[in-house]
C-alpha cells in the first residue's frame, strides 16, 4: 500500500530555468537549524552538525537556510522568532526550571518543531531526562512511534526507515498536536553522521551501512525540515487533481 | 301571511315531563286496582263504575301535569340575491370586441336593477357599483371559492349569482357545497385564438456558488399550439440559457434552464419567451423569481516559491479552516539544487502550469502568490491570463519576499497592472525589522474587530516584521491599510499592505514575507495567536467579497412581498475607509429591474452611519430594488433586490375553466350558465324560504272550567261509590 502511494506521487520534477540564489528579505526568515541550550546538559556533542545540515538543506532544496545557526535557551527572548529546535545530547541533565517548561510547551502548542537527537540508542539517561521534560511541557500528549507510512519519510526524499550515524530503532517516535508532528525523537545520533570539519571531512564513521548510510541520514534531515516547513503538504497533493477535477471551469 | 305548524307538546306542571311519566305509571295503577276490584260485579254496573273511575284519574292527571300544546307561527320569506362580479387580472382579457370585465359588469349591471345588490372580488369581496367598474385596479388574484365562503356568514343572503371566468388562483378543488344555492356564469366563453404561458417556475431560492442550478418552467398554450417556442432565462438581466419547447400531446410542455451563480449574496432571475405571433396575453409570457447565491466553500489556490515559515503558517490557517478548499503548490527544489538523489528516490512531482493556471484557475475563488518568482517556471505566457482572471472577479494576493513583486521580476509585468501598487525597478527589498502601522484603522483588515482608538496599540504590540519589498505609490483607488513607520515613496508613507479592485476582481499585496510573526512570535511574548489568524481570515473574506465585509450594507426584512406591502430596509452605510456616514442625507428609492424610479425619499442617516425605514411596495408585480444613493447624485452606495408577488398565478391560464365553476353550481343547487346571454330574470333565480316568526303555547287543561270539570268527576264518583257501598 504504501510503495503503491509512494510511486503514485514519485514524478520527476521538471523545472525549465534557472532561478537566482539570493537572500531571504531579512536573514531572519532563511531556516535556521537552531540548536536549544538545556542548563546542565553540556557543550553541543556535534557543534558542526547543525551548520553542515544546514548547506546540504540549502543545495539541496529550495529552502534558505541560515548557515550560520545560533542556539537558544528556553528563556531567550528570541525563541519565538524561528519556530525550529534542535536537541542533541548526551546523558542526562537536571529538570528544567518552571519558567523553561512553559516557555517549551507555549513554543510547541504555538506552532513550533523540536528534534531530539540522542548520540547513542542506549543512552537511557539523556531518553529519560528528554521525557521527563517533554512530560512536563506537554503533559495530556504521548510519545508514540511515528507510523513508516508518515508523511516525514516522503517530504521531500522517499525514506524507507530513519537512520544515523549508528542504525538504532526501526523506528522515529514523536507527539502529535492536532494533527502535525511537534517533537520528532531520533535515537540514531542524526548529528553523528552530519558532522564535518573544516577541511570538509566527516567526523565520524557511519555503521553498519556507510555512506549509503550517511547519505540516507542527510536525506532523513532533509526531509524534517521539510516537514516542519510544508507539513502534511505531500499527503495534499494525492488529492489535488481530485479536487481540481471536480472543480468545472469557472472563470 | 303566518301559517301555523304544530311544535309538540310539553308539560308545565311541577316536575314537567318526569314527573309526568310518574303520574301516567299512577293512573295506569289506579285504574288497574280498579278492573282487579270490580270483577265479579255485574256488567253494567262494572262498566259504569270502570268509565267513572277512568275519566276521573285522566281528569286528575292532566290537571297535575298540565300539558300544553307548541305552535309555531311560519312565514315564507324570500332571500337576498348576491351578486358577485370577478374583477381579477384575467377578467381583463378580450373577449370578441370586448372584455371578460365588460361582459360581467354588463350583466351585473342588469341584475342590480332587478333588486340584487352587487359585489367584487378577486383577491377579497369588495363593494362594487356596476355603473362604475374601472374604479379599482385588478387584482392580482382569484380567491373566488374564498369570496363564496366569506357570503355564507351572511343569513339574509339566499341565493348568489357568479359571474366570472373560472380562474380560481388559490384552491384546485371545492371541498364542501355552499349553504346556499350558487347560480353560476362563465364570463368570456370563446377562448384566446392563441396564447402562451408560463405556468409554473421552480427554482431554488438558494444556490452555492460556482455550482450550475437548474430552473424548471411548465408552459400552458391555449389554441392553436403547432410552433415551438423558445424560453430563455436571465440572471441580473443577462441571458445565460435558452431552451426550445414543444407542445406536444396536449396545451402544457416543460423545459429546463441552467444556469451558474457567479455572485454572492441576492439576485433576480427572469424566464421569459419568444410569443407567438398573435399570443394575446403578454404578460404571462414572463417570470422573475429572487434567489440568493452562498459559498459551500471557499477555493483556494496557493502557490508558494520556497517552503519556509511564512508559507508553512500561512497554509496551516488556511487547511484548517473548514470553508476552504485548497490547493497548493510548493517549489521543492529548481534545477541548480543537487539533489543526491535518482529522481525514483524522489517524492516530487512537476509543477503543473498548464493545468493551474490554463484549466483549471478559472475555477479558484482566490490565488495567492507567496513569494513565488514566475521567471523559472517559463510562466509568462500565463501571467495574462491571470490579470484576466481577476478582471473577471476573481481574486489575486501576492505576498512578499525575495521572489515576489519586483524582486519577482513581476515590474511591467500583465501582473502588475492589476496591482494596487506601482511596481519600482530593481530587486527593491529592505531587509530591516520594522513595525508597520495601521493607516486606515476602521477597514476588517486592519480593525480585526477592534475599536478604531484601539487598532494602532494592538498593532505596536505586534512583533517586528523581517524586512520588507518596497512598494511604489498607490494607484487609483486603491488603499494603503498597513504602511511603514519611516520609509517613504512619493511623499507619503510607503505601502506594506494594500488593496484595490481590478475590473470585476480585489487584489491585495502584503509587502513581507514574516507575517507569521503576528503569529507564533507575538504569541511568544503575549500568549496570544490571534492577531495572525484573525488577520488572514479578514484578508480572505474581504478578497472573496464577504458581503460583511463591504463597507456599506442594505438588506430589507424580506425577499417576498404582496402588492403595496410595507417594507422594512436596513442599511448600514461607511466610505471607502469604513468611516461611518454618520447623518449624511441619502436619497432612498424603490426602482425597476429597468432603473425606473418608482418612488424616492431623503433620508438622514444616524450618526452611526445607519438607516432603518419603511418604503411602500409598488402595486404592480414584479423584481424591484431598493436603492440608497448620495443625495447630490453619484454611484448608488447599497442596494438590495425584493420581489413584489401578484403576477404569479393570476395570468397562467387563460382559458375560462367552466368546469369548475359548473361543479360549484351543481353541488350547491344550483344553475349553471355557459354564457351571460343564458342568465334568467332575478326573480327566477330568487330563492324562498320558510321561517319561523313567532310561537304560540296553548295550555287548555289550566282553564277554570276543566279544573272544575275534574272536581265534579271526583265528586260523581266519591258519591256513587258511597251508594254501592264501595270505598
Amino acid at each position: 500500500m504504501r510503495a503503491s502511494i509512494l510511486a503514485s506521487i514519485t514524478v520527476v520534477w521538471l523545472a525549465l530555468a534557472l532561478p537566482p540564489s539570493t537572500l531571504a528579505i531579512g536573514e531572519a526568515t532563511a531556516f535556521e537549524f537552531r540548536g536549544l541550550a538545556l542548563r546542565g546538559l553540556g557543550a553541543e556533542p556535534r557543534p558542526t552538525a547543525r551548520k553542515r545540515i544546514s548547506w546540504a538543506i540549502r543545495t539541496r532544496t529550495s529552502v534558505e537556510t541560515n548557515l550560520d545557526p545560533g542556539r537558544v535557551s528556553l528563556t531567550d527572548r528570541a525563541l519565538f522568532d524561528q519556530p525550529f529546535l534542535y536537541l542533541a545530547g548526551e546523558g542526562g541533565f537536571p529538570p528544567p526550571s518552571e519558567a523553561e517548561i512553559e516557555a517549551l510547551s507555549r513554543f510547541l502548542r504555538f506552532g513550533g518543531f523540536l528534534l531530539v537527537d540522542a548520540t547513542r540508542p542506549d543512552d537511557a539517561a539523556f531518553d529519560a531526562s528528554v521525557r521527563a521534560m517533554l512530560a512536563r511541557a506537554l503533559p495530556s500528549e504521548r510519545i508514540a512511534p511515528i507510523d513508516p507510512g508518515h508523511v516525514l519519510y516522503r517530504s521531500f526524499y522517499l525514506v524507507d526507515r530513519p537512520v544515523g550515524r549508528v542504525e538504532g530503532p526501526p523506528h522515529l517516535e514523536g507527539i502529535d498536536l492536532r494533527g502535525r508532528l511537534a517533537v520528532v525523537l531520533s535515537r540514531h545520533d542524526l548529528g553523528g553522521a552530519w558532522a564535518r570539519d573544516n577541511l570538509g571531512t566527516y567526523e565520524h564513521s557511519v555503521t553498519p551501512g556507510g555512506e549509503r548510510q550517511r547519505e540516507m541520514a542527510h536525506r532523513l534531515g532533509v526531509n524534517v525540515v521539510a516537514y516542519v516547513l510544508c507539513l502534511d503538504y505531500k499527503d495534499d497533493q494525492v488529492h489535488a487533481p481530485f479536487i481540481m477535477r471536480r472543480r468545472g471551469g469557472g472563470r | 301571511m303566518a301559517s301555523e305548524v304544530f311544535a309538540g307538546m310539553v308539560f308545565d306542571g311541577p316536575g314537567g315531563a318526569w314527573a309526568a311519566a310518574l303520574w301516567l305509571v299512577l293512573v295506569i295503577a289506579l285504574v288497574s286496582r280498579e278492573v282487579k276490584v270490580l270483577r265479579g260485579e255485574r256488567s253494567p254496573r262494572r262498566k259504569a263504575l270502570l268509565a267513572l273511575r277512568v275519566l276521573t284519574v285522566i281528569a286528575l292527571f292532566l290537571l297535575a301535569t298540565q300539558p300544553a300544546f307548541v305552535v309555531e307561527r311560519v312565514r315564507r320569506i324570500e332571500g337576498k340575491t348576491a351578486v358577485l362580479v370577478d374583477t381579477s387580472r384575467s377578467m381583463e382579457l378580450a373577449v370578441g370586441g370586448s372584455t371578460r370585465a365588460k361582459e360581467a359588469a354588463a350583466l351585473a349591471a342588469r341584475l342590480a336593477r332587478e333588486g340584487a345588490e352587487v359585489r367584487s372580488f378577486g383577491d377579497r369581496l369588495r363593494p362594487f357599483d356596476p355603473t362604475e367598474p374601472n374604479t379599482r385596479r385588478p387584482s392580482a388574484s382569484t380567491r373566488l371559492i374564498a369570496a363564496l365562503e366569506a357570503l355564507e356568514g351572511e343569513s339574509s343572503i339566499g341565493s348568489v349569482v357568479l359571474l366570472s371566468d373560472g380562474l380560481e388562483t388559490e384552491r384546485a378543488r371545492l371541498d364542501r357545497p355552499f349553504r346556499f344555492p350558487v347560480h353560476a356564469v362563465a364570463i368570456g366563453g370563446e377562448e384566446p385564438r392563441v396564447d402562451v404561458s408560463i405556468l409554473r417556475l421552480r427554482a431554488d431560492p438558494m444556490v452555492y456558488l460556482r455550482e450550475r442550478s437548474t430552473v424548471e418552467v411548465t408552459l400552458g398554450c391555449a389554441g392553436a399550439c403547432d410552433e415551438p417556442v423558445e424560453v430563455r432565462l436571465a440572471i441580473d438581466g443577462m441571458v445565460v440559457d435558452a431552451a426550445v419547447a414543444r407542445f406536444e400531446g396536449g396545451g402544457s410542455a416543460r423545459v429546463k434552464l441552467e444556469f451558474e451563480a457567479r455572485k454572492l449574496g441576492r439576485h433576480v432571475g427572469q424566464v421569459s419567451l419568444i410569443p407567438p405571433e398573435g399570443d394575446v396575453v403578454p404578460e404571462n409570457d414572463r417570470r422573475s423569481f429572487l434567489f440568493r447565491v452562498e459559498r459551500d466553500r471557499l477555493r483556494v489556490l496557493l502557490v508558494a516559491g520556497s517552503p519556509a515559515w511564512d508559507v508553512r503558517f500561512l497554509r496551516e490557517l488556511l487547511e484548517r479552516n473548514p470553508a476552504l478548499d485548497m490547493v497548493s503548490f510548493f517549489i521543492l527544489r529548481t534545477v541548480d539544487d543537487l539533489t543526491m538523489a535518482d529522481t525514483n528516490e524522489m517524492a516530487l512531482i512537476p509543477f503543473p502550469t498548464d493545468e493551474l493556471f490554463r484549466e483549471h484557475l478559472g475555477s479558484f475563488d482566490l490565488v495567492i502568490f507567496q513569494n513565488f518568482d514566475y521567471g523559472p517556471y517559463r510562466m509568462e505566457i500565463y501571467l495574462p491570463r491571470i490579470r484576466d482572471y481577476v478582471m473577471r472577479g476573481g481574486a489575486f494576493a501576492m505576498i512578499g519576499g525575495e521572489k515576489s513583486l519586483s524582486a519577482g521580476g513581476y515590474a511591467g509585468t500583465p501582473v502588475a497592472s492589476i496591482l494596487p501598487v506601482e511596481l519600482p525597478a530593481g530587486k527593491a527589498v529592505d531587509p530591516r525589522e520594522f513595525r508597520p502601522v495601521p493607516a486606515v484603522p476602521r477597514h476588517p483588515l486592519v480593525s480585526l474587530g477592534e475599536p478604531a482608538r484601539e487598532v494602532p496599540r494592538r498593532w505596536a504590540e505586534t512583533a517586528p516584521l523581517a524586512g520588507w519589498n518596497q512598494l511604489g505609490a498607490l494607484r487609483e483607488g486603491a488603499r494603503a491599510l498597513l504602511v511603514h513607520p519611516f520609509d517613504r515613496v512619493g511623499g507619503q508613507a510607503r505601502p506594506i499592505l494594500a488593496v484595490g479592485e481590478a475590473g470585476e476582481g480585489r487584489v491585495l499585496v502584503l509587502a513581507t514575507d514574516s507575517s507569521f510573526r503576528w503569529g507564533i512570535t507575538t504569541a511568544g511574548a503575549r500568549g496570544d495567536l490571534s492577531h495572525y489568524e484573525r488577520f488572514w481570515d479578514a484578508a480572505i473574506r474581504y478578497l472573496s467579497r464577504d458581503p460583511s465585509l463591504e463597507p456599506s450594507r442594505l438588506s430589507t426584512d424580506r425577499e417576498r412581498v404582496a402588492l403595496g406591502a410595507e417594507v422594512v430596509v436596513r442599511g448600514e452605510f461607511a466610505d471607502d475607509d469604513y468611516e461611518p456616514r454618520a447623518g449624511e442625507a441619502v436619497a432612498l428609492r424603490v426602482v425597476t429591474e429597468a432603473g425606473q424610479v418608482v418612488s424616492e425619499a431623503e433620508v438622514l442617516l444616524s450618526a452611526h452611519g445607519e438607516l432603518q425605514e419603511r418604503v411602500q411596495a409598488p402595486d404592480a408585480p414584479g423584481v424591484y430594488f431598493v436603492v440608497v444613493a448620495p443625495q447630490g447624485g453619484g454611484e448608488p452606495l447599497a442596494s438590495a433586490p425584493f420581489l413584489v408577488e401578484g403576477e404569479g398565478d393570476e395570468l397562467a391560464r387563460v382559458r375560462p375553466d367552466a368546469a369548475l365553476l359548473s361543479q360549484i353550481a351543481e353541488e350547491s343547487g344550483g344553475r349553471f350558465f355557459a354564457s351571460p346571454d343564458d342568465v334568467p330574470e332575478l326573480d327566477a333565480l330568487r330563492e324562498v324560504e320558510e321561517r319561523v316568526v313567532g310561537e304560540d303555547r296553548r295550555s287548555p287543561f289550566r282553564e277554570p272550567w276543566f279544573a272544575a270539570l275534574a272536581l265534579v268527576l271526583f265528586t260523581a264518583e266519591l258519591l256513587v261509590r258511597r251508594r254501592l257501598g264501595r270505598t
